[in-house]
């Protein structure tokens, strides 16, 4: 490419093709276009590409309109509360977008794990909240607690997790309830019956249930922090409502080793709130290495990532987990999350290089990323 | 530290990652590929006069003009993954916005098969409406011929002598932007510059 003794081209003796108004309009442009479609193909190739998805969309309702929707709508919205995952509900009532309700009472901490078309989970640290769930919904609605997990598809009921222990009480419906601490580890809750499983050793008697007061904010309920669970084996009642009688199975003598995902992040939830924040890490790095889904992995890492930022100050611990995170294939809000705190992580280690790669990444895939300017503030605030 | 307001951190990123004057395209599109979209830009400012050059001098028209240029740097930032020679990016960028000016010639073809007169074609620039401020009259009738005569030429020769003496780029990056071999676009280089003497009567 010998350009020299080369006239000057023809170019040079015109004005620019575009101004400099033009080229920024042309920028902002391409920026909208290269947002909003992605990825971009030729226009007969998407139009003939939308038309066969249509008219098999199409063909698809129409086959199973008789057997029953196999719709899988978005993430649970509410006005009065985030629900990403990671949030915290701490509004007295909120209604969600497909009819179900929360009622939480007074010092109630209850915190978004997933939240997306076919899961809702949360965990309930204490307090109590009633929950009132559309029936007919395609999401498995699942409420962890450090001493059991309670799951339902549609129904009412009350969860409530105080000194004494965990307590579920069903209006209607159905729910299970899991944990290690549960008669066969599992049970099944119809509507009046309820079923209380103590935090200590000692077996709660048995006795008529009173039916819990619905959750009111102007009553406070004056909970204490969770307890750490016992390791002894705690008493468990399943009682009705009705008749009062006990239909709960005696508790094995030693409880099952606990080795799946879901039940390490319950044991390192209670360890963190019991103020043992390096033993809540060791048991989420087990959770990160003894399987479980995608999701329960990418959960312990976020954890895990949130643990080592906030209260062991390790940030180069956490950046590494937020990245596991994205490794995860974890749900996309999650993985906004944990690529925002990647960054913080990263500035708050004083890698402002990588931190700035990594906001340029986050603000490429979400360009109106609801944690945008965190992200951008966090680079700000660290900077050298 | 508090944030001022959202419009002015709306460019926070970009501006701690603007690059070297030394920065090869090489470099650009390495960065841009890893995902760091400040590069992206970078590589948008240093050749968007070259493709809008291109599209505006083949067309003849702004608004079709700027719609290239958007529609080349969208595809090219697409199929950057696909550029084997990031080296070469900018032959490859103009090689992208000669095609898309053609798919305008054709769509015009096509258009005019049906009597549908372009609207916009009253708006055709020639190169001496793009004159730099304070050219003389003489180089405005100069480039008002010039202008003329390459509108004689076949569509190849004048897309080939545009790119290569219009808009400077090299005998290799116009020979890529043609999508041809070196022999050949030297040829019809050589056979632009013969014609185009031609109409000029020597005077070129």
């Amino acid at each position: 490419m010998n350009r020299e003794h080369e006239p000057a081209p023809i170019a040079s003796r015109l004005s620019p093709a575009l101004d400099e108004a033009g080229v920024a309009r042309t920028w902002r442009r391409i920026q909208s276009a290269r947002a909003a479609s992605r990825p971009r193909t030729r226009l007969t190739t998407r139009a003939f590409a939308g038309l066969a998805v249509a008219a098999t969309l199409a063909l698809c309702v129409w086959s199973l309109r008789e057997t029953g929707p196999a719709r899988a709508p978005g993430a649970l919205a509410a006005s009065e509360a985030p629900l990403a995952p990671g949030a915290a509900v701490r509004a007295a009532s909120v209604s969600l977008d497909d009819g179900s309700r929360l009622a939480l009472a007074h010092a109630t901490e209850l915190e978004v794990l997933a939240n997306d078309g076919t899961r809702f989970d949360t965990l309930l640290r204490r307090g109590r909240c009633r929950f009132d769930v559309e029936p007919g919904g395609p999401r498995r609605w699942s409420i962890e607690t450090d001493l059991a997990t309670v799951e339902v598809v549609g129904t009412a009921f009350t969860v409530t997790r105080d000194d004494a222990g965990l307590a579920v009480e069903v209006d209607h419906g159905i729910v299970l309830v899991r944990g290690e601490r549960v008669p066969g580890r599992v049970q099944r809750l119809l509507a009046g019956q309820r079923l209380t499983v103590s935090a200590n050793a000692v077996p709660v008697a048995v006795a008529p249930a009173a039916r819990p007061e619905p959750p009111d904010t102007a009553v406070p309920a004056a909970v204490p922090p969770a307890p750490t669970p016992a390791p002894a084996p705690a008493a468990v009642a399943l009682e009705s409502r009705a008749a009062t009688q006990t239909i709960g199975v005696p508790r094995p003598s030693s409880p099952p080793p606990s080795v799946d995902v879901q039940s390490r992040l319950q044991e390192a939830d209670a360890a963190r709130a019991a103020g043992r924040p390096e033993v809540a890490a060791a048991l989420l790095e087990r959770a990160l290495h003894e399987g479980g889904d995608a999701t329960q992995r990418a959960i312990a890492a976020f954890s895990l990532g949130r643990l080592e930022l906030e209260v062991l100050d390790r940030p180069t611990a956490a950046a590494g987990h937020f990245a596991a995170v994205v490794a995860h294939g974890a749900p996309r809000s999650l993985v906004e999350d944990a690529q925002a705190r990647r960054v913080e992580a990263l500035a708050r280690a004083g890698r402002h290089d990588e931190a700035r790669r990594e906001a340029t990444v986050y603000e490429t895939r979400w360009p109106s990323g609801r944690r945008l300017s965190q992200v951008r503030a966090w680079l700000v605030r660290h900077a050298p | 530290m508090a944030l001022a307001s959202p419009k002015a951190h709306l460019r926070v990123v970009a501006p701690l990652h603007a690059p070297e004057q030394g920065d090869s395209d090489a470099v650009l599109v390495a960065r841009a590929r890893a995902g760091e979209t400040w590069a992206l830009e970078a590589l948008y400012r240093r050749h968007v006069q070259l493709v809008a050059g291109t599209a505006l001098r083949l067309l003849r028209n702004r608004a079709e003009a700027e719609d290239v240029t958007q529609e080349t740097f969208l595809l090219a930032f697409e199929k950057l993954d696909q550029l084997a020679e990031p080296a070469a990016f900018r032959g490859w960028l103009a090689r992208i916005a000669v095609s898309r000016a053609h798919r305008r010639f054709r769509a015009r073809r096509l258009r005019s098969l049906f009597f549908v007169r372009d609207a916009d074609r009253d708006d055709e620039v020639g190169l001496a409406d793009d004159a730099a401020p304070g050219a003389s009259p003489e180089d405005r009738t100069e480039l008002a011929l010039l202008d003329r005569a390459l509108l004689r030429l076949p569509l190849p020769l004048r897309t080939a002598w545009t790119v290569r003496h219009v808009l400077g780029c090299s005998v290799e990056e116009t020979a890529e932007a043609c999508a041809c071999s070196l022999a050949t676009i030297k040829r019809r280089i050589a056979a632009a510059d013969e014609q185009l003497h031609a109409h000029l009567g020597g005077a070129s």
